[in-house]
């Protein structure tokens, strides 16, 4: 997984992370809601369906205890007769009775299977297993369901002593009956069952399948509960109803209500996807302005590697790239400067040091010592001549053989000493070349070629024909650096003179003096501020120049 | 994510019942009597119960059974209805559960379909012969006031149709004649168990049967009623106004059932002559000890009552004048 992150792109990180983020969110709180309301639905439809049940089964109720109180009437009033009954009695109680009950169509009363006395009573089958069911249990009233009617019958006991068992018989017209579920709104295949102790249907409201409802009636006994039928979603509430052994079943369709409870999930589903799918566009366009911008960098480094530092690298986007793009062309282009100074000071260098080495082999310097050393040779100078000759081969090795543009001071004396010698040949011993560096002094190092041009300078310049001229070449420290004075006694300089040297070498002005001002070049190319020239010199007394370097000499390059 | 699944573990846990109670379904805790048998109930030491109301809605209690049939192997039912407690026994043999029913007596043809039910009650025909008892404690001489060796005899019954108004009705009768008393009926008056419909009642026969030598009234309350008309026609009257009724005052013997505090106030002075009580407290007693018994926590050999075809029929007490 670490590693998988690690390969990704920090846009790429950051959109995986806020598009997981955000769907894990979004998830658990949609299926949090959908249960929510998954389950306020089901509170819904059981309710809803109870409620209806419940009121239904208190219509039912209401009605039969309607029919239960018209039974227990008659009884009453047949108790309140004269004992033996007469039938014309009866009669008239029956009568009285439908009078003001619209619902009653018909009373008949039976001494256990001889009918005593009937009206209005449309009976089309045999009574007697009718009777038979009312003497089975005479504490509680059957009912029948025939047709569009609907027959009561309750046995009871009559006479002065409670002896004598009638049998009643009541004819209900069954429309009231049906009036209660008629306005009922089942829905599709909904349908309500009353069932007898034997669990068979004895009246219906509604189409159903038998088979189908009575299997998941037994299954159910009693309570509520959700179930498919028909392909429908229904709710089927089973109870029963007081005042009779019935009980009682409605299946109400809550396909509908169902149905919204997957169009909520739909909806919550639809919903959730258009959220992903607008949070991936924002967290892509938000990593993509994180992204693009590094990508530009990125190539824009790239070129840099490939040695491209001139474009610009130009960024608008988050702030914190706008600064890191600026920051990096500052810093690409002080890195162009940079290579563009280390370039030209490179250059320079090899310049300077070709110019440095041109001055040694100067064709004039090299005709004159020779023109001296024929001279010394006509005048059978023999040993003067050996040693200018070893002088000259010498001072023409160190000259071209090291490559090195620094050298220990030990051989930057003994080259001195050499021209020195050359120059005493040449010049006829006009001057003395004394040398005073201590033996510790000889191994620092130092710029090759530093002091030669200053001899060649006090020689040329310094000489005074008609004196003999010391020239006294001295090493010192002082603080970290060690300073190479070249004194010679002779003219002198004057201050003005002197500035106007210092002036033509710091500045990139032409001079004659091109020994000097190569040196100084030098100087200032290999070590910086931290090297000094200086010039001393009090009028026909002396001139001292002074060279100073660091005594840490700086990394050695070959040229 | 265990932290979570425990988190929801405790939340279905909490929706459960802690305590497994056994649920005790009363038709209405509004009747007094269910009421004083509630108290009864739970002052007993038993298994802890929880009392459920059914408010007098067959379809409530239905649901109420519903709702709990699934927390206790056993349940105690005092049905809204007597013939409505088919589909409860079926549920509870196919859940394997044990029903008590008590106070209303399901149909045989019900209770016989049950594979583990009982019921605790009162066999309502002993009521009316223990109503002729205390006819019997009468001297006849006192009863047959107008000397013709009949008793001139008004029924107070309850709700025509009610089974239990129809069975004291017959029964006094019928037990009446059995130990040979000769009987006037002279009526058997509905007044659906309510003490204001007996005044009227007893007023109107004070009228139609001067005659009248005995009301046996199908409960307390219609016996109550009926000593109201008679102290109000001055058939009952205090004469010497010391509170009682005694000596040579005006009487007239009242039967009732039920054993209402009223009616043994009512009794003690001297107005009412008898009543017959529901021994609630063995009944309750009965029900702890079958709860008991089904939970396999007692044996049947510690039972302290009769028991036939998982029936257990608790005689009435029988409540007369000092």
């Amino acid at each position: 997984m670490n590693n998988v992150l690690k390969k990704l792109t920090i846009g790429q990180t950051t959109f995986m992370i806020i598009v997981v983020i955000v769907t894990f969110t979004l998830s658990i709180f949609s299926l949090f809601a959908y249960r929510l309301m998954y389950s306020a639905t089901d509170d819904l439809i059981k309710t809803s369906s109870k409620e209806f049940t419940s009121q239904l089964i208190l219509n039912y109720e209401s009605y039969m205890s309607g029919v239960i109180d018209i039974s227990n009437q008659i009884q009453r009033r047949l108790s309140n007769l004269d004992y033996p009954l007469n039938n014309d009695d009866i009669e008239v109680v029956f009568e009285s009775l439908i009078d003001v009950n619209r619902n009653l169509r018909g009373v008949a009363l039976f001494d256990s299977n001889t009918l005593l006395a009937s009206s209005s009573i449309q009976l089309t089958q045999d009574s007697q297993p009718w009777i038979e069911l009312a003497l089975s249990n005479e504490e509680i009233h059957h009912f029948k369901f025939v047709d569009d009617r609907l027959f009561v019958l309750k046995s009871f006991t009559l006479g002065p002593f409670m002896n004598q068992t009638l049998t009643l018989l009541i004819e209900l017209d069954k429309s009231l009956f049906d009036a209660i579920a008629f306005n009922t709104n089942l829905g599709l295949h909904g349908h309500i069952l009353l069932l007898n102790e034997s669990l068979m249907p004895v009246y219906s409201v509604g189409d159903y399948d038998e088979t189908q409802s009575l299997s998941v009636i037994n299954q159910q006994l009693l309570g509520m509960t959700l179930l498919e039928y028909e392909t429908q979603s229904m709710a089927l509430n089973v109870s029963t109803i007081r005042g009779t052994r019935w009980m009682i079943a409605t299946f109400v369709n809550v396909n509908a209500i169902n149905q919204t409870k997957s169009e909520i999930l739909i909806a919550m589903i639809g919903i959730l996807l258009l959220m992903m799918v607008i949070v991936a566009f924002v967290s892509a366009s938000f990593s993509g302005r994180l992204n693009s911008p590094m990508r530009r960098i990125q190539s824009h480094i790239q070129k840099i590697q490939e040695g491209n530092f001139e474009e610009q690298i130009e960024i608008d986007g988050q702030i914190e790239m706008v600064k890191l793009a600026d920051t990096f062309n500052t810093m690409s282009s002080q890195i162009k400067q940079l290579m563009d100074n280390v370039v030209t000071e490179q250059q320079e260098k090899r310049v300077s040091t070709i110019k440095a080495l041109q001055n040694q082999i100067n064709p004039h310097f090299l005709y004159n010592t020779l023109d001296s050393i024929v001279n010394l040779s006509e005048n059978n100078q023999n040993e003067d001549v050996v040693e200018a000759i070893i002088a000259l081969s010498k001072f023409f090795r160190m000259s071209i053989s090291n490559n090195q543009n620094i050298v220990p001071l030990r051989n930057e004396i003994e080259h001195v000493r050499n021209y020195g010698l050359i120059q005493k040949i040449r010049y006829k011993r006009s001057f003395d070349l004394m040398i005073e560096v201590d033996e510790s002094l000889m191994d620092i190092p130092v710029l090759k070629f530093s002091l030669q041009p200053l001899v060649e300078n006090a020689i040329m310049h310094g000489l005074h024909p008609d004196m003999f001229t010391l020239i006294k070449i001295r090493a010192y420290l002082q603080d970290d650096a060690i300073s190479l004075s070249v004194f010679n006694q002779g003219y002198g300089l004057s201050q003005s003179k002197i500035d106007e040297i210092m002036t033509i070498l710091k500045d990139d002005l032409p001079t004659s003096s091109v020994g000097l001002k190569n040196v100084y070049q030098r100087m200032k190319l290999y070590y910086g501020p931290l090297a000094h020239l200086k010039i001393e010199s009090v009028m026909d007394e002396y001139t001292n120049v002074i060279l100073t370097f660091p005594l840490n000499t700086p990394l050695e390059d070959v040229v | 994510m265990k932290p979570l699944s425990i988190l929801i573990v405790l939340f279905l846990v909490g929706c459960q019942p802690s305590v497994r109670q056994v649920p005790v379904l009363y038709y209405d805790v509004e009747d007094a009597y269910i009421a004083d048998f509630k108290a009864r109930l739970s002052s007993l030491e038993s298994e802890p119960l929880i009392h459920i109301d059914g408010q007098n809605r067959v379809n409530t209690q239905n649901e109420q059974f519903m709702d709990w049939v699934d927390h206790h192997s056993v349940m105690v039912i005092n049905p809204v209805d007597r013939l409505s407690v088919l589909p409860m026994i079926l549920k509870a043999n196919k859940e394997k559960k044990t029903i008590i029913f008590f106070n209303r007596e399901p149909l045989d043809d019900d209770f016989k379909k049950a594979q583990s039910a009982y019921y605790v009650g009162a066999y309502p025909y002993q009521s009316a012969q223990f109503q002729v008892d205390l006819v019997d404690e009468m001297a006849f001489e006192v009863l047959d006031n107008n000397k013709d060796g009949l008793i001139q005899l008004v029924i107070l019954k309850g709700e025509q149709g009610h089974q239990d108004a129809e069975i004291r009705s017959r029964g006094v009768i019928e037990t009446l004649i059995q130990r040979g008393y000769q009987l006037d009926l002279l009526e058997v008056r509905v007044a659906n168990f309510d003490r204001s419909l007996a005044t009227k009642a007893t007023k109107d026969l004070i009228e139609l049967y001067p005659q009248m030598e005995l009301i046996i009234s199908n409960n307390d309350a219609m016996a109550l009623g009926a000593i109201d008309a008679l102290i109000e026609e001055g058939w009952m009257n205090d004469s010497n106004q010391n509170g009682v009724i005694d000596g040579t005052e005006p009487w007239f013997p009242v039967i009732g059932i039920d054993g209402l505090p009223e009616a043994i106030e009512s009794m003690e002075k001297g107005y009412l002559f008898g009543t017959v009580k529901n021994d609630s407290e063995a009944m309750a007693h009965a029900i702890v000890q079958l709860i008991d018994i089904v939970l396999n926590k007692m044996s049947w050999s510690e039972f302290d009552y009769t028991i036939e075809d998982r029936k257990v029929y608790i005689d009435y007490i029988l409540i007369n004048r000092p």
